[in-house]
């Protein structure tokens, strides 16, 4: 038997008096099917009679799914959405009805309307950054709690770094350590808090480097071995700068020798001169490459000059001699500063 | 000569081996082979997804809805309902996963279990989205629609026992999970037959005496790809200079809907129309041409193509009437014909809900299947290619049949190929079959001659076979491969067509 709507958009073929075909959501099948007839929703149901339509209303309320986001809200100011999908039994949507959307988080409730199996509530995050909870409850059954969290407030957190007012001596390892990174509400900082210290000189050099918050604070040290004088340096964020501070670093002095060594050469009239263990004030052996210059004093009057490097404290050269020159000053000049030493004749070994 | 009649036989023997023998040599000669460099180059292209889904102007509660969104998920709400139709019938769960959760995946899942038969389906057709509700983390996204199209047929074996195209309310929601947005719930609440009625207006066009056409050097597949003003212009003459006033063209799936051409394409139609207009030419455009497999999951992008050539077609004045597919009767030998069956019933509904101002038809292959569906079409038309001297009756059995709609022979042709000494046919021949053809169906309400030229190259897409019969196609024109006038055409400008 063939069946053919007015308008010709419908047309079916019973084989029997008996059967029914029925059209839903999901398309369409011939004779019972107890599963899709609780598909709440219209049926379109043929029979050898003709076609008839009937809607089936949802159960009961069953189970309610929340989805509660965003889920990083700054605090005191982010807006959470709890939403709840509302199912019953046979996960059909709860097309109406009235639930309660509940955020742990100063006690805050709300009555939300369902409305197509959805219900919607907005909630501002209270001033305390971490892990919260989240829930909607209807008629007698709960959702799963979600939990969100709600972070500091990074544009308030203010900048600003511990100082001694000491200087800094060339040579010295300085830390930088900022104050206690919160924001207005005491949040502090999460650890990975990015900020930046610029500092530079009356030169126009300068550095940029990042200070990582480790929680709390953040910190960081420079090796001040190549600097002097002054240097301005201020921190920043992404959303604030600190006060510009200022760090003296005072240089290095050479003050001691540990000892000098003197090979004359006696076929060539040559010093073979080792000045060993150049020590600064901060008793450190001055660097490698640091440029002396010694200066030869002959007794005869003659003078000459070397430019020489040091390597491990020390510094050693060929110094040409004449006759008559006994006892020999030394004068080792530096930009750490100037020592003299004398070379009397009975200091020195004598080599062929 | 006693031995005059065994002479004769021996000759016409001798003369018919040759034949043979020359069309074996011309078809291994004619064999190509291509070769390929890269594998991306001989595979066929993937095809790509186009939405059918558009928006009414309401922002959801929650989240602001922007452009980037609204294209996201009219991707998905498409590309999961071919994954829904692709599942039911290829009965395989798997790819459900992909595009539904919770409650929508257990339905779908139930409804594919249930039915080992694949004798069910259902495929979206289109709709408008009117949001509701979207998450402020986006993660969830609640629409309504009130005007869902929906088809749903069942099959048993090649028979269509059930069909329904419906317009749907439906409440959906999307939940976005780690692999992209999800149908998780899908309800219906109301639905009503898309009405599939014929046109009213009256059919008020004088006769069509018309030709098929295709431009000399890009014929089937270079239409639009090639397409020309200026050739163009200068064909339109040639075809009011034949006497004709009417044309039937063929707008390829392909290039109206793929993103490096449809644009191009459009632009090239509306210049084709408006041409055609200042002739006085109507035009008859035929629609799904080079139209491969009829899976149901393709069917939304067929959607996609009516949208955007058929607001076109209804703009100008001088569409005749649509032929929304040619020989689709030739499908039924492939395809399963209950599949094919409402395939042509969904486009033929959805066709009227887009533009309902025009006419349509289906160009049968032959006067038998002419009458399938009349009552869904405004227009009969069908092709005719066999003994010239029964065109008449072939037309007479259909016009009765198709109660007082008009009846066009949208495609009649006589070849002019002479492989040798006036075999199978030559100028003269195809000249006087033509005639004939033409006498017999003076009283038609329009015919069209296929073709205004010979083909040389014919597209392998079109035309394929031995080289014989590829021999016999390419010689169907009224015009020669040097642009040389032939009899036929002298004998189709002289024709008049009345109407009884």
């Amino acid at each position: 038997m063939r069946i053919v709507s007015p308008n010709l958009a419908l047309i079916f073929c019973l084989s029997s008096q008996a059967e029914t075909l029925t059209s839903d959501a999901f398309g369409m099948f011939q004779g019972r099917d107890d599963e899709r007839s609780q598909w709440a929703g219209e049926h379109r149901i043929c029979d050898a009679q003709g076609c008839k339509s009937s809607s089936l209303a949802n159960a009961e309320l069953h189970n309610i799914a929340e989805f509660f986001g965003e889920k990083s809200l700054t605090v005191g100011s982010g807006i959470g959405m709890s939403l709840g999908l509302f199912h019953d039994v046979n996960g059909n949507l709860i097309r109406d009805g009235i639930a309660q959307a509940w955020v742990e988080e100063g006690d805050q409730n709300q009555t939300i309307n369902v409305k197509d199996g959805v219900a919607t509530g907005t909630f501002t995050v209270g001033t305390n950054a971490g892990l919260h909870i989240a829930s909607i409850t209807s008629d007698g059954k709960q959702s799963v709690r979600q939990t969100f969290r709600t972070v500091p407030d990074l544009s308030s957190v203010e900048l600003g770094i511990e100082t001694t007012g000491e200087d800094a001596r060339a040579g010295d390892v300085f830390r930088f350590t900022t104050k206690p990174l919160t924001d207005q509400y005491g949040n502090p900082a999460p650890i990975g808090f990015m900020t930046w210290l610029l500092m530079k000189n009356e030169q126009g050099e300068h550095a940029f480097f990042p200070m990582i918050s480790q929680y709390k604070n953040a910190t960081d040290m420079i090796n001040t071995t190549s600097m002097r004088g002054d240097y301005r340096y201020q921190l920043f964020s992404s959303y604030q700068s600190s006060d510009t501070y200022t760090l003296t670093v005072v240089p290095r002095r050479l003050t001691s020798i540990q000892d000098i060594e003197v090979d004359l050469e006696l076929s060539t009239n040559v010093m073979f001169t080792q000045i060993h263990g150049l020590t600064t004030d901060q008793n450190h052996l001055v660097e490698d490459a640091t440029q002396i210059e010694v200066t030869v004093h002959e007794a005869n009057g003659l003078q000459s000059t070397y430019q020489l490097w040091s390597l491990d404290g020390n510094v050693e050269g060929r110094f040409a001699i004449h006759p008559g020159a006994f006892p020999v000053k030394l004068t080792i000049n530096s930009d750490l500063g100037n020592l003299e030493r004398e070379i009397s004749e009975s200091d020195v070994r004598r080599v062929q | 000569m006693r031995n005059r009649p065994l002479y004769s036989i021996g000759l016409t023997i001798l003369l018919l081996f040759t034949v043979y023998v020359i069309a074996i040599i011309a078809q291994s000669m004619s064999d190509r082979h291509t070769e390929y460099s890269y594998f991306y180059e001989a595979l066929d292209e993937l095809p790509e997804t186009h939405e059918i889904v558009t928006w009414t102007d309401d922002q959801p509660k929650g989240r602001t809805l922007e452009e980037n969104n609204k294209y996201d998920l009219a991707l998905k709400i498409t590309e999961s309902w071919e994954a829904y139709a692709l599942a039911m019938d290829k009965g395989n769960s798997n790819v459900l996963k992909d595009y539904f959760a919770t409650t929508a995946l257990e339905r779908s899942t139930w409804v594919l279990e249930s039915d080992p038969e694949r004798r069910a389906n259902m495929v979206m057709m289109g709709m408008t989205v009117d949001p509701q509700v979207y998450h402020l983390d986006g993660s969830l996204f609640q629409f309504r629609s009130d005007d869902a199209v929906y088809v749903r047929y069942l099959i048993d074996g090649e028979r269509l026992s059930a069909f329904s195209l419906t317009k749907d309310c439906i409440l959906t929601n999307l939940i976005l999970r780690q692999s992209g947005w999800k149908i998780a719930n899908h309800e219906r609440d109301c639905s009503e037959d898309l009405p599939i009625r014929p046109s009213t207006l009256p059919w008020d066009l004088p006769p069509l005496k018309g030709i098929n056409y295709y431009p000399k050097n890009s014929p089937w597949s270079g239409f639009w790809k090639d397409y020309d003003k200026a050739i163009i212009a200068e064909d339109i003459e040639k075809i009011t200079d034949l006497g004709a006033n009417s044309v039937r063209i063929f707008l390829n799936v392909d290039d109206f809907t793929r993103s490096d051409s449809a644009k191009r394409s459009i632009e090239n139609l509306e210049n084709f129309l408006e041409q055609t207009q200042d002739a006085s030419i109507y035009v008859i455009p035929t629609l799904f041409d080079f139209r491969g497999d009829l899976s149901p999951h393709t069917w939304p992008a067929d959607r996609y193509y009516l949208d955007r050539v058929l607001p076109i077609l209804a703009s100008a004045s001088n569409v005749a009437y649509v032929d929304l597919k040619n020989e689709i009767d030739l499908d039924e030998g492939y395809q399963n014909p209950a599949l094919v069956e409402a395939w042509i019933r969904t486009i033929i509904g959805v066709a009227r809900d887009i533009a309902p101002e025009l006419k349509y038809s289906i160009g049968w292959s032959n006067a038998e299947n002419a009458t399938r569906y009349a009552s869904l079409l405004d227009v009969i038309s069908y092709h005719e290619y066999g003994d010239a001297k029964d065109s008449k009756l072939n037309f007479e059995r259909v016009k009765i049949a198709a109660n007082s709609k008009p009846v066009i022979v949208s495609e009649i042709g006589e070849t002019s190929y002479d492989l040798t000494l006036g075999m199978p046919s030559n100028l003269k021949k195809q000249a006087k079959h033509l005639q004939t053809r033409l006498d017999q169906l003076s009283a038609s309400d329009g015919v069209l001659v296929w073709s205004l030229y010979d083909y040389p190259d014919l597209d392998p897409k079109a035309v394929s076979g031995s080289f014989w019969h590829k021999g016999i196609q390419k010689n169907f024109g009224l015009f020669n491969k040097f642009d040389q006038i032939k009899p036929a055409a002298q004998v189709f400008k002289e024709w008049k067509l009345h109407v009884e």
